[in-house]
C-alpha cells in the first residue's frame, strides 16, 4: 500500500530523558520482568524510577534475562545503579534482542551499549540504544503469561556470568518531550541521508590513464546543514505558542512537554566517531524531528539536530486559515525508523 | 506501432556482484530522466591570431570532461512493504560501504565495471563507503525492447528528497552516473533481491 500524507505524524523531540510512565510520559505503562533460568519476577516498581528501590543483583549468570516492555515503541533504556551497592564485573558483551511477534530469537540491531566499560555490560551507569525493530510486536502474552499483551518488549542479558552482580535503582525504556503538530499540512519535505566528501579527480596532464585515481575532499560536507520543510495551521489551542516554543526547543508546557527543552546539538555524530561539534551560540538550540508514516508497517525518518532559524520560517494569514511554514538546517544524523523514539540524546 | 509512454517502462537497479543482484521498482512514477550517451572532452578552437583560415583546427580538451558525472533521476512512491525497504536499504549500503545488507544479501560497488575512455577502466573512489548501481531503463515495445543501461550510478543521499503529499508520498531519487551509457534490448541475467 502506498503511504501518503494521511498516514503521516510529525513529532519534534527535545532531549531530555524521560522515564515512560514519568511525567510528562506518564501517559505510558511500563513493565521489566526478570527470568533466572527457572523463575519469573515482576522488578518494575524497583527499577521504574531513581527512588529507594533497588533492585539487587538483577543479572546474577548468563542464564537470566531482563525483558523490559512498554505501551509505546522506544529506542532507549537508562540503566543506573543509584542506591544500589554494585555494578557488574566480568559481565561481558550485552545481548539484546525482541518480540518479533513469535519469540525473542531476533536480535537487536545497532545496540549502542552506553553501560559497557572494559566491555563489560552494566559495568556503569548509561544508555542502552538500539535501532526500533521493523518487526517489533506486542502480544508477548501468548509467548509467556508473565508478559503483558499491550507492550513492545525487549530482552537484555550478559554474554558471561559476571563476577560481581549488578544492582539497578532505574532499568526502564527512555524517551524525550516531544510535541506532535496538529494541522500539518501533509508537504514535509527532506533528503533521506547526509551527503558525504566529494570525490576529486586526479589525473596526469588532464588525460585519462590507469594512475587516474580520485581524492577525497575535506569533511565540511558532511556537516552541511540540510534543508527540511513542513507547514501546519496555527490555531487557538494545539499550534498555539507551543508550536513556536517546540521549534525553539522551549518549555511547551502541553501534553508530552512539560519543561524547558534540553537542545539535541552534539548528540549525533555524522562522521561516526566524533560528537558534532555546539554551536558558538549557546542560545541557538537544536530539536530532533521524526515523520511516521503508519500503514500496515510504519515507516518514517528521524531527523537528528534541527536549527528552525525565525527569520526563515514564516506566518502567511489567508481567508482560510494562517499558516506557518517551518524550515530548518538539519546538522545531525539522519536515519530510516520504524516508530517513534529518540535513539542519540 | 506506437508512441511508448511510461506504462511501458521498467527499471531496474543491479549491484556488482559476480551474479549481480537486482531490485525491479515496481511502482515508480514513471518519469525517469536520463542523458542517453556519455560525455566527451570539450573541442578548443584554435585560430591563427584569432581569424579564421586553413590552419584553424581544434585540439582535444582535459580528459576530466569525459569523465564528469551526469544526473539521472526517477521517483518512486514510499509504501509500506518489502520492497520499498530493499530500496532504501539499497540505497543506504551505498553510503555505508555494503554494511547495510539488503534481504541478507551483501552489495557490491559497480565502480570500475566501465571505461568512459574505452581503454582504462574507470577510477574507484577514493572513499571506499561509497557503492555504485548500475541503473538500466528498458521500453517495453511489444516487439524489440528497447533501453539504456547507466553504468557505475552513484545515489547522494542528501539529494534523495521525500515529498511528503496527501496522496502518496514520492521519493525523488537522483543519481550521478560516473559510467558509461549503453543501449539495450533486455535486462541481464542477476538474482532478484527479493528472492
Amino acid at each position: 500500500m502506498i503511504l501518503t500524507g494521511k498516514d503521516g505524524v510529525l513529532r519534534i523531540y527535545d532531549s531530555a530523558l524521560v522515564i515512560h510512565g514519568a511525567a510528562p510520559l506518564d501517559s505510558l505503562t511500563l513493565d521489566v520482568v526478570r527470568y533466572d533460568g527457572a523463575a519469573w519476577s515482576n522488578i518494575t516498581t524497583n527499577v521504574e524510577a531513581d527512588d529507594a528501590n533497588v533492585e539487587s543483583n538483577f543479572i546474577a549468570d548468563d542464564g537470566d534475562i531482563i525483558y523490559i516492555g512498554s505501551t509505546e515503541k522506544f529506542a532507549m533504556v537508562q540503566y543506573l545503579k543509584g542506591n544500589g551497592a554494585d555494578y557488574a564485573v566480568g559481565s561481558g558483551a550485552m545481548i539484546g534482542k525482541y518480540f518479533n511477534g513469535t519469540d525473542f530469537s531476533e536480535a537487536l540491531s545497532g545496540i549502542n551499549d552506553g553501560t559497557s566499560t572494559g566491555g563489560n555490560c552494566f559495568g556503569q551507569d548509561g544508555n542502552v540504544s538500539f535501532q526500533i525493530p521493523r518487526d517489533w510486536a506486542t502480544g508477548a502474552n501468548a509467548w509467556n503469561a508473565n508478559l503483558d499483551s499491550d507492550k513492545y518488549y525487549i530482552s537484555l542479558k550478559s554474554s558471561t556470568s559476571p563476577s560481581t552482580d549488578p544492582d539497578a535503582d532505574v532499568l526502564a525504556p527512555v524517551d524525550s518531550q516531544y510535541f506532535e503538530v496538529k494541522f500539518i499540512s501533509m508537504d514535509f519535505d527532506g533528503p533521506i541521508g547526509r551527503p558525504t566528501q566529494n570525490e576529486t579527480l586526479v589525473l596526469n596532464r588532464a588525460r585519462m590513464d590507469a594512475a587516474a585515481h580520485y581524492i577525497k575532499g575535506p569533511d565540511d560536507v558532511i556537516y552541511t546543514p540540510l534543508p527540511i520543510s513542513f507547514t501546519c495551521l496555527i490555531d487557538d489551542t494545539y499550534n498555539h505558542d507551543n508550536v513556536f516554543l517546540a521549534l525553539e526547543c522551549g518549555n511547551v508546557n502541553y501534553g508530552t512537554w512539560n519543561a524547558t527543552g534540553t537542545s539535541t546539538k552534539g548528540d549525533t555524530q555524522n562522521d561516526g566517531s566524533n560528537d558534532n561539534p555546539a554551536f558558538t551560540d549557546a542560545n541557538k538550540k537544536t530539536v530532533n524531528v521524526q515523520v511516521l508514516w503508519t500503514g500496515d508497517s510504519p515507516l518514517g525518518f528521524a531527523y537528528y539536530e534541527c536549527y528552525f532559524p525565525g527569520p526563515d520560517s514564516t506566518i502567511t494569514e489567508a481567508n482560510e486559515g494562517n499558516t506557518l511554514a517551518a524550515r530548518a538546517g538539519v546538522y545531525g544524523v539522519i536515519e530510516r525508523i520504524y516508530g517513534f523514539g529518540n535513539r542519540y540524546t | 506501432m506506437g508512441v511508448k509512454t511510461k506504462y511501458d517502462g521498467k527499471l531496474r537497479i543491479y549491484d556488482g556482484t559476480g551474479t549481480p543482484y537486482y531490485l525491479e521498482v515496481d511502482l515508480d512514477i514513471g518519469d525517469f530522466s536520463g542523458p542517453i550517451g556519455q560525455p566527451r572532452q570539450e573541442e578548443i578552437l584554435i585560430l591563427n591570431r584569432g581569424r579564421m583560415d586553413s590552419e584553424a583546427h581544434y585540439i582535444k580538451g582535459p580528459d576530466d570532461a569525459l569523465l564528469m558525472p551526469v544526473p539521472i533521476s526517477f521517483s518512486v512512491y514510499l509504501r509500506d512493504d518489502n520492497q520499498t525497504i530493499y530500496l532504501l536499504d539499497m540505497l543506504k549500503a551505498g553510503q555505508d560501504g555494503g554494511t547495510t545488507t539488503v534481504n541478507s544479501n551483501t552489495m557490491a560497488t559497480t565502480k570500475q565495471d566501465s571505461q568512459r575512455d574505452g581503454s582504462n577502466n574507470n577510477p574507484a573512489f577514493a572513499d571506499a563507503n561509497k557503492l555504485t548501481y548500475d541503473v538500466l531503463y528498458l521500453i517495453e515495445t511489444g516487439a524489440s525492447d528497447l533501453g539504456l543501461r547507466y553504468y557505475e550510478c552513484f545515489f547522494p543521499l542528501d539529494q534523495n528528497m521525500i515529498n511528503e503529499a496527501e496522496d502518496g508520498n514520492p521519493l525523488l531519487l537522483n543519481a550521478l552516473c560516473y559510467g558509461t551509457i549503453t543501449r539495450i534490448t533486455s535486462f541481464p541475467a542477476g538474482t532478484s533481491v527479493e528472492a
